[in-house]
């Protein structure tokens, strides 16, 4: 709001006060897997190299963390190329040209952001058996992407729809065809959106654990979140070793945050100025 | 020059006589999934790994020209999805050669065409021989073999020795239960009383008279049993549901609960809310298996003494049953090896798991991870003081049927048994709702009695 | 020059044009479409078939069509009512947290600088881009009984918080995840409020409270049905924080919503024993629901007003 609240100062302490579980949760983070049981956020051991042993070692029979770590890596940035890419292309279309069928499609696109994706997991399954993709990391970047899509032509036709028409004519007029005109004049101009979708897609990608969890199964080709996992589910839970996983699991999303916070909320608000 | 070629043919003709015979060594490569979920089963990967050593060695000696790799994993997260990544390997065309899973899922297996009959390797192997008989049987169905036995296992009912004494018992009475619990002279009733005195007593907070497994599993069969009923039919080859037993069951586990002895939501949570309070000394009766002795022992208290702290701590003994001089019943629930219908190296996939089972590869798992051994050597020859204490429970031991709907009678009684646990139905409704789903998933092959 | 070249592109096309105007459009669309058809069409109606069959563990390969057995079999289930209310109680107090949080801290951190504001949106973000894994482990350190959990050290009373009140953790850490959505937007929608309205309730001496409820609230009522709408339809189907919290647990289906027993039935059992059939009808029950009311949507927002200048209505 434009003018501050004479008692804004209390505000600032209120939203202090709001922020305070999230801030204890990473803190708690790091504080375990770097001094193994801590007492509320109070560290009660000295810090051990034992928790990140499994940096350099495979622990109980789980494949080495760096396959899962490439894998991940791959996944995401995939995942985050194709979904800019097939989205901004989608997204230009609906903007910018017209074509039988234009409001269709972007009602269906809008249609399809609001429907719960995860519902067709159980069908995602068979079909990528079918497709003899199952098991594959190219079918889980397939499916991410697809589940991202609505989202990503959503976001992207918001900064298209901003652009102004007389620098676009006027490229047209020059002879350029409309897919150069695409690729080098349009693409540019949106790039908060594109670093906005691509930030979140990466970040998501990085994050998916539902579907690599029901669409892979050899452990050559898991990814850090089903690795992780294994840590939490049936047996001794080693507390210090599985916060330091997670510490290294969530270093990248902690850093691109902390450089790209400005992207990331640009993400729900595409297109909106102020 | 001429000098120079002929330097080159003495060596050459030098190095032809003193490097070995360049043979075209093929690598097989077995893929192997195996799973605990408990961590010191890991034996049941790294046997494999290590029978493959030897293996190679005696294919080295007898020239075959291949050498063996064993690839694969050892699972630590849960049987559902290591089951469901088994089911959909099964289905795959790069599924696994050898899985090892329970035995009693033969059954199942062998309906679905997923594994392949091994009796015609048996008798080619004398390793096998070695095998105690029992377990030949547990792995059969329809008359035929179906996998290679790689660990047994008792599940005995632990108590807690410190906490009896907290209670008034004296020594002589505490290293007297486990006998009385085989004559059966100690029941289920007393169970509950001794159970309920202790949360009276404050001896115990309540909730923790008696714990039992938080998922499901093999073990409420034998509960079951304990309280009179039987699963199979041998002359018709059909599942059987007792109502009564079953009702008998479900009560005494209401009553628990109703009495402050059992957790309400002691089922469907995870196993660290059974581990921590049972190892922390807590948990007055608790049943388990004999390999949590080993986890427990390396992960749970290693920094309170380890198998010193647990010998002075727990004891065992059979699980009792429901009437004065009932015979004590136990359960194992044998791992096995199983082959692939589809695996493309069937005979030598065989012949490792004859490698493997050996006295060294079994001593190995058993006393790692205190399975117990299925060799009759090993049986003999081990000098383990728990696997040694807990061998006469054997005698008591009883085995799930083989049966291709075998989980649908089990995914039945366990969810009878969470609902009526948790409060949601009264036992008796417990039991119509499992009787109906019974019927409903296995029609006529289930017998209602 | 610029004139005549936006005569030529909008008159009526030319037939070489006419050809080439649908060319472009198709190159620029497919992948899309393919992706979509594939990964969203294509499930829709396999989820629905299947559901029509007893297709499970053993009979994979051969499944037999049973027509509506799946469904009468998901009626006959006595705990059916529990999951439904289970469901129930998760959508409602939920999207209470999501659109309540959300909505506060819109207004608190535009009533702050912007310095600061951005700093604490930016924290709140974190929950939801942090791998779930992750988040949930946290919450399962933090939930241990004293001398372990935060939460057990704070309150004075040790549990394990997860087992003693498994619905507040759940409604909680859904909550913050969802939170950051109705915060974003109603962020955005405060921000374009014109400032001349703040002005002119400052000079009429309306206090803070006043202006937001006169001036703030009524402008982003299109805002809150909107968030409010949308997170309903996919808290109804979301299920994986509460896999990785209780997997439906402590308990029997204490904490088991729809969606959750749909993905069990179908993946999750210790004998591998999957009904993948009768998983499928309980997702296709959601499916048919996304549908519809996503169709609803479509009516009743247009979603363009978001990207728009809102009215400029007061009270």
């Amino acid at each position: 709001m434009p003018l501050l609240p004479p008692r804004w100062r209390l505000t600032l302490i209120v939203l202090a006060a709001l922020c305070v579980p999230i801030a204890s949760g990473v803190v708690w983070l790091f504080l375990t897997g770097t001094f193994d049981r801590v007492h509320g956020l109070i560290p009660v051991r000295s810090p051990s190299l034992d928790n990140w042993r499994f940096l350099w070692q495979s622990v109980g029979g789980r494949p080495p963390v760096h396959v899962a770590i490439v894998n991940s890596l791959v996944f995401a940035v995939l995942v985050a190329s194709l979904e800019v890419v097939i989205a901004s292309m989608a997204a230009y279309a609906i903007s910018r040209m017209s074509f039988p069928g234009r409001r269709l499609y972007l009602g269906f696109v809008l249609v399809l952001h609001a429907f719960p994706a995860v519902s067709l997991i159980i069908a995602i399954f068979y079909i990528l058996r079918l497709l003899g993709l199952f098991d594959t990391l190219t079918g889980v970047i397939l499916v991410k992407a697809a589940l991202e899509l609505p989202l990503g032509i959503w976001l992207m036709k918001g900064f298209f729809d901003t652009l102004s028409w007389e620098m676009e004519m006027a490229a047209l007029v020059d002879g350029m065809s409309r897919w150069r005109l695409f690729w080098k004049v349009a693409m540019p101009l949106v790039r908060p959106g594109l670093l906005a979708l691509g930030t979140f897609a990466l970040l998501s990608a990085w994050g998916e654990f539902i579907l690599p969890y029901t669409l892979i199964v050899s452990s050559q080709r898991t990814l850090m979140s089903s690795y992780l996992q294994t840590f939490l589910t049936e047996g001794y839970s080693d507390f210090g070793m599985v916060a330091a996983v997670g510490v290294v699991y969530a270093l990248p999303v902690v850093a691109i945050f902390l450089v790209g916070q400005r992207y990331l909320l640009n993400i729900y608000g595409g297109g909106v100025k102020g | 020059m001429r000098r120079r070629g002929l330097v080159l043919l003495w060596v050459a003709a030098l190095l032809a006589v003193l490097l070995p015979p360049a043979q075209a060594q093929r690598v097989v490569v077995l893929k192997a999934w195996t799973i605990g979920p408990d961590n010191p089963s890991v034996t049941r990967y790294n046997n494999l790994v290590g029978a493959a050593e030897r293996l190679n060695a005696d294919l080295r000696r007898e020239g075959a020209g291949l050498q063996v790799k064993v690839e694969g994993f050892f699972d630590t997260t849960n049987w559902d999805s290591y089951l469901r990544r088994v089911l959909l390997g099964f289905q795959s065309n790069e599924g696994p050669d050898i899985v090892q899973a329970n035995g009693s899922l033969n059954a199942t297996w062998a309906e679905g065409g997923f594994i392949i009959p091994l009796d015609g390797y048996i008798p080619q192997y004398k390793q096998f021989a070695d095998v105690v008989p029992s377990l030949w049987d547990a792995m059969k169905y329809k008359g035929k073999i179906w996998a290679v036995p790689q660990d047994t296992e008792a599940r005995p009912l632990y108590f807690n020795k410190v906490l009896l004494k907290q209670l008034g018992w004296t020594d002589a009475q505490i290293a007297a239960l486990p006998d009385r619990m085989a004559k059966g002279d100690f029941t289920w009733d007393d169970v509950m009383a001794t159970a309920r005195e202790a949360v009276q007593k404050r001896v115990i907070e309540a909730g923790k008279g008696y714990y039992h497994r938080p998922v499901n599993g093999p073990d409420f069969i034998q509960w079951y049993r304990s309280f009179g009923g039987r699963i199979f039919d041998d002359a018709t080859g059909k599942l059987v549901i007792n109502k009564a037993a079953l009702l008998r069951y479900y009560t005494w586990l209401r009553t628990g609960v109703d009495a402050g002895v059992i957790e309400k939501d002691r089922l469907n949570n995870d196993w660290n809310r059974f581990m921590q309070p049972v190892t922390d000394g807590k948990v007055l009766f608790f049943s388990g298996g004999t390999w949590q002795w080993a986890e427990w022992a390396q992960q749970w208290v290693n920094n309170k003494g380890g198998e010193e702290w647990l010998f002075a701590n727990f004891g065992y003994g059979p699980h009792p049953t429901y009437v004065k001089g009932g015979k004590a019943i136990t359960m194992s629930n044998p791992q096995a090896y199983f082959v692939s219908a589809k695996s493309a190296n069937k005979d030598l996939a065989v012949r490792l798991l004859a490698y493997t089972t050996t006295p060294e590869f079994d001593a190995k798992h058993a006393v790692g991870s205190a399975h117990l051994p299925v060799l009759k050597t090993t049986a003999r020859t081990i000098n383990n003081k728990f696997l040694k204490e807990v061998s006469y429970l054997l005698n008591y031991t009883t085995f799930a049927p083989a049966h291709p709907d075998l989980s649908k009678w089990q995914d039945a009684v366990y969810r009878g048994l969470s609902a009526v646990e948790s409060g949601q139905v009264a036992p008796q409704q417990g039991v119509d709702l499992v009787v109906s789903e019974m019927q409903r998933t296995i029609r006529d092959q289930v017998i209602v009695e | 020059m610029a004139h005549e070249a936006v005569l030529v592109e909008r008159a009526p096309a030319h037939p070489r044009r006419r050809g080439s105007h649908y060319l472009m459009p198709a190159l620029f669309l497919t992948p899309a479409t393919i992706l979509i058809l594939l990964f969203f069409l294509l499930p829709v109606i396999t989820t629905i078939g299947l559901s029509l069959t007893d297709i499970s563990t053993l009979t994979f390969r051969q499944p037999k069509w049973v027509g509506v057995a799946n469904y009468r079999e998901l009626l006959g289930d006595p705990f059916l009512g529990k999951i439904m209310a289970n469901t129930a109680r998760y959508v409602f107090l939920t999207l209470l947290f999501n659109v309540g949080m959300g909505l506060l801290l819109a207004l608190l951190t535009t009533s702050v600088r912007e310095r600061y504001g951005g700093q604490v949106r930016a924290l709140w973000l974190l929950p939801r881009i942090l791998p779930p894994v992750v988040y949930v482990f946290i919450w399962q350190g933090l939930t241990l009984e004293a001398p372990f959990g935060l939460v057990s050290d704070v309150l004075g009373v040790s549990r394990n918080w997860i087992s003693a009140s498994p619905w507040t953790v759940i409604i909680l850490a859904n909550g913050m995840v969802g939170a950051s959505f109705g915060m974003l937007i109603f962020t955005s929608a405060i921000r374009a409020i014109p400032p001349d309205l703040f002005y002119a309730a400052a000079v009429d001496g309306a206090t803070t409270l006043q202006t937001v409820r006169r001036v703030v609230l009524p402008l982003l009522r299109w805002p809150i049905m909107f968030v409010t709408a949308y997170q309903t339809l996919s808290l109804l189907t979301s299920f994986e924080y509460i896999l990785l919290l209780t997997n439906g647990g402590p308990g029997f289906y204490t904490t088991t919503v729809w969606a959750l027993h749909a993905y069990q039935l179908a993946l999750q059992n210790y004998f591998g024993n999957v009904q993948f059939g009768l998983g499928a009808a309980m997702a296709a029950v959601l499916v048919v629901i996304g549908i519809v009311v996503s169709f609803l949507y479509l009516r009743i927002f247009n979603f363009r007003a978001l990207v728009a200048e809102p009215k400029v209505e007061v009270n």
